[in-house]
C-alpha cells in the first residue's frame, strides 16, 4: 500500500463530529504531507473550519463519495470495523483517485485489536507467543473505551521468528516498529535496554488472547502498573486506577513488583516519586492500600 | 468558562478518567485557579452519576448515552474518587437522588489513549 507520491491517512471517526483528541492526532501528523479525510460530510466540514489545520496541506473527501459504509469504530460497541472494510474503502479511494492510497489506522480498540490478532494469527508459519503490556494489555483486560496506535511487545519475554512475526503483521497492516514518520497502528518490538518490565516468573503470566499460532501473554496486574510508574501521567493513573480497582491488587505487591524492575529502572528516582503518588492515589481511588 | 465548556468539562470529570486523575494532582499540588469554579464542576460531575431521570430531559439518545458512560465509569470506581476529591475540597453532600434533567446531553468525550 506504499506510495511514492504524497502520504494519505484514513481517518476513522465516529461519522458526527470529531473529539479534540483526534483533531490533535490529525494536527501534529499535517507537517507530513497531504492527507486523505474520509469521514461524513460534516465532520470534513469542522475539521476544514479549525484554523490551525494547514488547509494547502489538505484534501478533503468526505466519505459519501465511496460506496462503502465507513466504519463506526467510536460509535458502539456493536459496530465494529473490520479489516475487510477498510480495504473495501482503500480499493475505492485507489480507483477514485488513480492512485495508491497509504492506509493509516489510527488508535485501535478492543475489536480492532483483536481483528489484527486474528489476522496475524493466519499469516504466521511458526508459532509464537508475544509478551505485551501497556496500553494493549490494558485494552485486552476490558478497560472501558481504551485505545492505543501501538501494541509494546516485550522481546526479550516473548518467543517469535521476527521475521515471520514481521512479515505476518506487515500484511495484515500492524508493522513492527516502523519509522518515526509513521502515524498509524504498529507493533512496538520493545528491546531490552528500554523495558521497563520485570522477567516473568513462570506460572504467573496471564493469557490474554489464543489463537491457533499466535499466544499473547502478559505479566500479573501488578507488574503491569510497576512498568507504568516510570511516565505515570493522567492516562497512566486511569489505566492503574482501572487495573488496581478490578484485580483488587494491594499497594504492597505493587511495591514490591517496582523493587523487581530492571535495574535502571528499579532505583530510578522518579519511580520512587511515583510510587509515593501511587499509594495516595488509591486511597482517593477508594482502594485499600495495605494502611 | 462558558456554560457549554462547564458542561462539557463536567462529562469529563465524571466520565473520562484522565481529566479526573489530571484535576486531583492540580489540587494536590494547589495548582487550581478558581477552586469555586472546580468545586461547581465537581458537583455537576457527581450529580451525573445520581440515578437516570424519569422525566425533565430532551433527548433519549442522550439519555443511553449517559446510562453507558455511568456504567463504564463503575470499572474506575470513578464515583468514591469524585467523592473523595470534594471532601478533599471542603465540599458538602449534594441532595439530589437523580440526574437533573438539563444535565443530559448527548456530549462526546476525549479519545482514552496517549498521542
Amino acid at each position: 500500500m506504499k506510495t511514492g507520491g504524497m502520504p494519505f491517512v484514513l481517518v476513522k471517526t465516529e461519522g458526527r463530529s470529531m473529539h479534540s483528541a483526534d483533531i490533535r492526532i490529525l494536527t501534529s501528523d499535517l507537517c507530513r504531507g497531504a492527507y486523505l479525510i474520509l469521514g461524513s460530510r460534516t465532520m470534513a466540514q469542522e475539521f476544514w473550519s479549525l484554523p490551525i489545520v494547514r488547509r494547502s496541506a489538505l484534501t478533503v473527501i468526505p466519505a459519501g463519495l465511496f460506496t462503502v459504509p465507513l466504519p463506526m469504530t467510536r460509535a458502539t460497541d456493536q459496530c465494529p470495523s473490520p479489516l475487510s472494510e477498510l480495504q473495501n474503502i482503500l480499493v475505492s479511494a485507489n480507483s477514485l483517485l488513480n492512485r495508491t492510497v497509504e492506509l493509516y489506522c489510527c488508535g485501535m480498540n478492543k475489536p480492532e485489536l483483536i481483528a489484527y490478532l486474528e489476522g496475524i494469527d493466519g499469516a504466521l508459519r511458526e508459532p509464537a507467543t508475544l509478551y505485551v503490556y501497556g496500553s494493549a494489555a490494558c485494552i485486552l483486560l476490558d478497560e472501558p473505551d481504551r485505545t492505543s496506535l501501538d501494541v509494546d511487545v516485550a522481546g526479550p519475554y516473548s518467543q517469535a521468528d521476527e521475521a515471520d512475526l514481521s512479515r505476518a503483521a506487515e500484511s495484515v497492516g500492524l508493522p513492527v516498529n516502523p519509522d518515526e514518520e509513521y502515524g498509524g497502528d504498529h507493533i512496538e518490538w520493545v528491546g531490552p535496554l528500554r523495558l521497563c518490565l520485570q522477567s516473568p516468573v513462570a506460572g504467573t503470566e496471564m493469557t490474554l488472547w489464543q489463537g491457533s499460532k499466535l499466544c499473547i501473554q502478559s505479566a500479573p496486574v501488578a507488574d503491569l502498573v510497576a512498568s507504568k510508574l516510570i511516565r505515570y501521567d493522567e492516562i497512566d493513573r486511569s489505566d492503574v486506577q482501572y487495573l488496581v480497582t478490578q484485580a483488587g491488587t494491594t499497594y504492597a505487591e505493587i511495591e514490591a513488583a517496582a523493587e523487581r524492575l530492571p535495574a535502571p529502572f528499579a532505583r530510578d528516582p522518579l519511580v520512587h516519586d511515583n510510587l509515593l503518588n501511587l499509594r495516595t492515589d488509591m486511597s482517593m481511588w477508594g482502594v485499600v492500600t495495605d494502611d | 468558562m462558558t456554560s457549554r465548556e462547564k458542561l462539557q468539562y463536567s462529562y469529563e470529570l465524571a466520565f473520562y478518567p484522565p481529566r479526573l486523575n489530571e484535576v486531583w494532582y492540580q489540587v494536590k499540588r494547589k495548582g487550581v485557579a478558581d477552586l469555586e469554579e472546580l468545586g461547581e464542576m465537581l458537583d455537576m460531575a457527581l450529580l451525573l452519576h445520581r440515578a437516570l431521570p424519569s422525566q425533565g430531559y430532551a433527548s433519549q439518545r442522550a439519555l443511553n448515552r449517559l446510562a453507558l458512560y455511568q456504567a463504564k465509569a463503575r470499572a474506575f470506581r470513578t464515583v468514591p474518587f469524585l467523592q473523595n476529591i470534594r471532601k478533599a475540597l471542603g465540599r458538602g453532600p449534594l441532595p439530589q437522588t437523580e440526574v437533573p434533567g438539563h444535565l443530559v446531553r448527548d456530549i462526546g468525550l476525549p479519545r482514552l489513549s496517549h498521542g
